[in-house]
């Protein structure tokens, strides 16, 4: 959730950049998770828009909601990995709004989001700064967001660890109900970027990310099997963590077939122990040359990564279930496990203009319609990862969506 | 701030940041299991049915806790893994909401009370002083010396 936050932050952000009257984007992202009982299916309609009060001051507003539906085990141990999945039903909302100002080459903007879900609470504030240098061939930016969050949990403050039991439901969260509680998370994001036209066919970013989370962090409804069952307790992950990153990119453009190839660098590293390289590759151009406004893009991306040095896979020979807990630490989420992942993508997209003097809709100058499809095979790269079903699916992921964007 | 300024530059020159695991903690309760075969679970699981299905069956029932269907019962001093499968996942998956340090404050007790509303069928404990005597009375219960230590 406090990723889809800073994204869509950022997005309306970037958005606000925009140099006509406004702007309004409307999409829907249908995620599904193949699995032998129920897909887990998460679709994510989103609308977000902005509008010029003045040549200098621009507003934004965003919603975004995420509606998950599905199965998923909860305990992580041999016995009852499959037949203890748990089905459930989730709405997520967040709304927002902002402003940003332009005084020269530079441009301020900041925005507060709300997140809302039966069982987490989310605010965030989000600062942003940007300067346009040199004839625009230079662009510096930096983004910032705080997030406060609240997650519902069982309320076992003096229960120790191996004790600690996971929420059965979200029934009875932030409803003051007596045996739960709200842990919190606190989270501060910041992105700085250089994007710099390197030669006329040629433009290249740096980007570097550091976050820095406290609070609860683990999921309180997962559990996990320590010592033969003995213990059966609730997920533990440390507090505290720092993540940093650097993305290197490159685009660069193909004038016989007026497209565009681009390739990403991404190095990831964290507190926890895990880190990761990703490199992606893109190329975009027209379906036919003479029909510039039908274009398509397809993609791959490569991910590996280490795992969390809390991480102990159930095949192997020190799992939680034969030797116990890293130190405080044990944990059933498969994003800590090491693992690589494979993506193919696709997107076709459409661009129109209004004759000159005419309005789409009566409103619109220009839209843009845009479908797009992803496939996502992951590899787990230690013997029992954490739902180890979805590594042996012939996709751990399918993404299709679609949008559209219209200039006022 | 320091520790910030340096977890910016975590990619590049960061070979050693990590978090301390910390020492393994200790925790321990053990209530008896021959407690459990003679009198809890026929006084308590057995008795408001929370083996069955859409209750805490194991393969269709809901919840984190899941039961198995009790077969024949173990003889007093077997060692636990020796206990048939479905008795020893039960007596595990039981002893998990169990606080030996406060056995009324148990959520297997608390829950199915209506402590909160958090059980879904609402309370089924229709005897609430024989249930919190029951547990007062498992935790209580010696579980050393014998073939049936849960350890």
């Amino acid at each position: 959730m406090r990723r889809a936050l800073v994204v869509l932050a950022l997005l309306a952000a970037s958005r606000a950049q925009a140099q006509d009257r406004g702007e309004a984007h409307a999409s829907l992202r249908i995620v599904g998770q193949p699995a032998p009982d129920a897909w887990l299916l998460v679709a994510t309609p989103s609308v977000t828009g902005n509008v010029a009060a003045t040549s200098w001051l621009r507003f934004d507003v965003n919603w975004l909601a995420d509606v998950v539906t599905g199965a998923t085990p909860r305990t992580y141990g041999r016995p009852d990995v499959v037949t203890a999945a748990t089905r459930f039903s989730e709405v997520r909302n967040v709304i927002g709004a902002g402003a940003s100002a332009v005084a020269g080459p530079v441009t301020v903007g900041a925005g507060y989001s709300y997140g809302n879900e039966s069982d987490f609470r989310s605010h965030l504030l989000r600062a942003s700064v940007k300067a346009d240098l040199f004839q625009h061939n230079t662009t510096l930016s930096a983004d910032w967001g705080h997030s406060w969050n609240s997650v519902c949990d069982l309320a076992q403050d003096n229960v120790p660890v191996l004790l600690r039991q996971p929420l059965d439901s979200s029934r009875g969260c932030f409803q003051g109900t007596p045996t739960l509680t709200e842990e919190s998370l606190d989270t501060d994001a910041l992105d700085v970027a250089l994007v710099q036209t390197l030669t006329p066919k040629l433009v290249g970013a740096l980007v570097g990310t550091y976050e820095h989370l406290d609070g609860f962090q683990s999921s309180p409804y997962r559990r996990v099997r320590l010592l033969g069952g003995e213990f059966q307790a609730q997920e533990s992950h440390p507090r505290l963590r720092d993540r940093g990153a650097l993305t290197a990119r490159v685009r660069l453009a193909v004038p016989p077939v007026h497209a565009t190839f681009g390739a990403d660098l991404r190095l990831y590293r964290d507190t926890w122990g895990v880190q990761s390289i990703t490199g992606e590759a893109t190329w975009d151009q027209p379906f036919l040359q003479r029909v510039p406004a039908w274009r398509f893009r397809v993609r791959a991306r490569g991910y590996v990564q280490s795992s969390a040095n809390f991480y102990k896979d159930a095949g192997s020979s020190d799992s939680y279930e034969t030797t116990g807990p890293a130190g405080n630490y044990f944990t059933g989420d498969p994003e800590m496990a090491p693992l690589a992942d494979l993506l193919l993508g696709m997107r076709a997209t459409y661009t129109t203009t209004a004759p000159e003097g005419k309005r789409f809709g009566r409103m619109f100058t220009d839209g843009e319609w845009t479908m797009f499809f992803d496939y996502l095979k992951e590899f787990a790269l230690s013997p029992t990862p954490p739902v180890a079903a979805r590594f042996s699916s012939w996709a751990s992921a399918l993404v299709l969506g679609f949008s559209v964007d219209g200039r006022f | 701030m320091r520790a910030r300024v340096l977890a910016l530059l975590l990619p590049a020159i960061c070979a050693s940041c990590a978090i301390d695991l910390g020492a393994a903690p200790d925790a321990a309760c053990h209530p008896s299991p021959d407690f459990f075969v003679a009198e809890f679970a026929p006084r308590y699981l057995e008795l408001y049915q929370c083996a069955t299905r859409r209750c805490h069956d194991f393969s269709d029932g809901s919840g984190t806790m899941r039961l198995r269907p009790f077969e024949a019962a173990p003889a007093p001093g077997t060692p636990l893994d020796a206990w048939p499968l479905g008795w020893r996942e039960n007596y595990l998956s039981a002893k998990q909401l169990v606080r030996c340090d406060a056995p009324l404050e148990s959520r297997l007790l608390t829950v199915p009370e209506g402590l909160g509303n958090l059980h879904p069928p609402g309370p089924i404990v229709r005897d609430r002083p024989a249930a919190a005597a029951l547990f007062e009375a498992w935790v209580g219960a010696p579980t050393d010396g014998g073939a049936g230590d849960a350890r």
